[in-house]
């Protein structure tokens, strides 16, 4: 599932292919890679209000996560539920009141030993997530 | 260029626009039914006459309220196609296709080329009811081109004929229409028809426009990031467990994109249904095809 996260444009960084985009998502900063081309046709200026948008097949958990990283999109959750699949399963956590989800797999799954309420950090690279403007 | 104002009630339904369709471009007019793109078809062709509103080709008056100018169907030099093809049963193939020719001299030669422009060499003397929906919506085609119209109008040309044949006359039409340079103007609520088709797009909803421009511009436009964005169409839905397999037809391709099963549900995701894949572009890997010896 992707969650869309609403949040506000608070720096553009760009460089002559590619804009790092800070936003921030509630209390939480996220950085979003797009192509300079991208950033210029949607006409993304700071301030602005859009939708990061997260595919569970791109969020990678972690428990008890300590130690550097270079994925720069760590999230704080608790598992709220979880669904399981043949291979996969779908873990669903909550961060700052917005559901979000994970697609791991089940031998993951059972290594992590991931139950409802555990807390979980959630890592996104930046070149992974999509930017959406406008209505949900 | 055909510049088009038109304003038309009918009880309750406005109908008011005000759009131009460039020359040797085709033009589709897109909308969900009872959005009035069938009447601005018969406005255009002169077969109804609008409330208010001013038509002019080029520099040719068709149509001007104020000053009472309405020039009849056969005086605009336009071809019309219909969706259900319109050909006389009662006359042969050649003879359909003849019928829009005004010369006399190499009436013939004419047919034949225009037959084999369309792979239908060798049906001169078949009758409409021995061909297939594609091969009638051909020959009207031809037929209507065959008078070398100013402008050709087409409404909803592929909507009977199967999605595979759909898919074929798509190419085919565009191939043609193009080797013709005729300004077109085409109905259509299928949005893969209007990337594959359309040079420009105007949208319609309850008699008014509401966007206009390109494909791109219009539908695919300024809202996602992702440098890779396809229209297509849903042609199969696979449940795997918790996720599902949407394949997309784009372009004579089949992309097949992994989805959680729960959004498939969520989004009410249909065969049948238009929808846009969006792919970040650092997220393809490219190989070489050729072959180093």
């Amino acid at each position: 599932m992707a969650s869309k996260l609403k949040g506000k444009i608070i720096k553009i960084l760009p460089s002559k292919v590619h804009a790092q985009i800070q936003i921030l998502w509630k209390n939480t900063p996220l950085s979003v890679i797009v192509t300079k081309a991208s950033c210029e046709e949607m006409g993304l200026r700071e301030g602005d209000f859009l939708y990061v948008l997260v595919k569970g097949t791109d969020v990678m958990l972690a428990k008890s996560f300590s130690g550097k990283l270079s994925a720069r999109n760590r999230v704080e959750g608790t598992v709220q539920h979880i669904v399981h699949g043949d291979v996969l399963s779908k873990v669903a956590f909550e961060s700052q009141g917005d559901l979000l989800y994970a697609i791991i797999t089940n031998m993951s799954l059972k290594e992590m030993d991931i139950g409802e309420g555990d807390k979980v950090t959630a890592i996104v690279k930046s070149t992974e997530l999509i930017l959406m403007k406008g209505e949900e | 260029m055909l510049s088009i104002l038109l304003k038309k009630t009918w009880n309750t339904f406005h109908l008011d626009v005000d759009f131009t369709i460039p020359k040797g471009k085709i033009t589709i007019l897109f909308g969900p039914s009872g959005a009035g793109k069938s009447s601005i078809l018969r406005f255009i062709s002169g077969l109804e006459r609008p409330d208010d509103g001013l038509i002019c080709y080029e520099h040719a008056t068709w149509f001007d309220k104020e000053r009472n100018i309405h020039l009849p169907p056969q005086q605009r030099a336009i071809g019309f196609v219909f969706q259900d093809y319109a050909l006389f049963p009662h006359m042969t193939i050649e003879q359909n296709v003849s019928y829009g020719i005004e010369e006399k001299k190499n009436k013939r030669n004419e047919v034949d080329k225009l037959l084999s422009l369309v792979g239908l060499s060798g049906y001169e003397d078949y009758y409409p009811s021995q061909l297939s929906g594609g091969q009638k919506q051909r020959v009207a085609l031809i037929r209507a081109l065959a008078k070398k119209p100013d402008l050709l109008l087409m409404d909803e040309p592929l909507s009977a004929v199967d999605w595979e044949t759909r898919r074929q006359l798509q190419e085919d039409l565009k191939h043609i229409i193009r080797s013709f340079g005729v300004t077109t103007l085409y109905v259509t609520h299928d949005v893969a028809e209007v990337h594959k088709l359309a040079d420009k797009v105007v949208v319609l909803q309850s008699g008014k426009i509401v966007k206009e421009g390109t494909p791109e511009e219009v539908f695919l436009g300024k809202r996602l990031s992702t440098r890779i964005q396809l229209a297509g169409k849903v042609v199969g839905i696979e449940y795997d467990s918790i996720m599902a397999i949407v394949t997309v037809l784009h372009a004579e391709q089949y992309f097949k994109t992994l989805i959680d099963a729960e959004e498939v549900e969520k989004l009410r995701l249909r065969i049948g249904e238009d929808v846009i894949i969006g792919a970040k572009s650092s997220d393809v890997v490219l190989f070489k095809t050729t072959v180093s010896i």
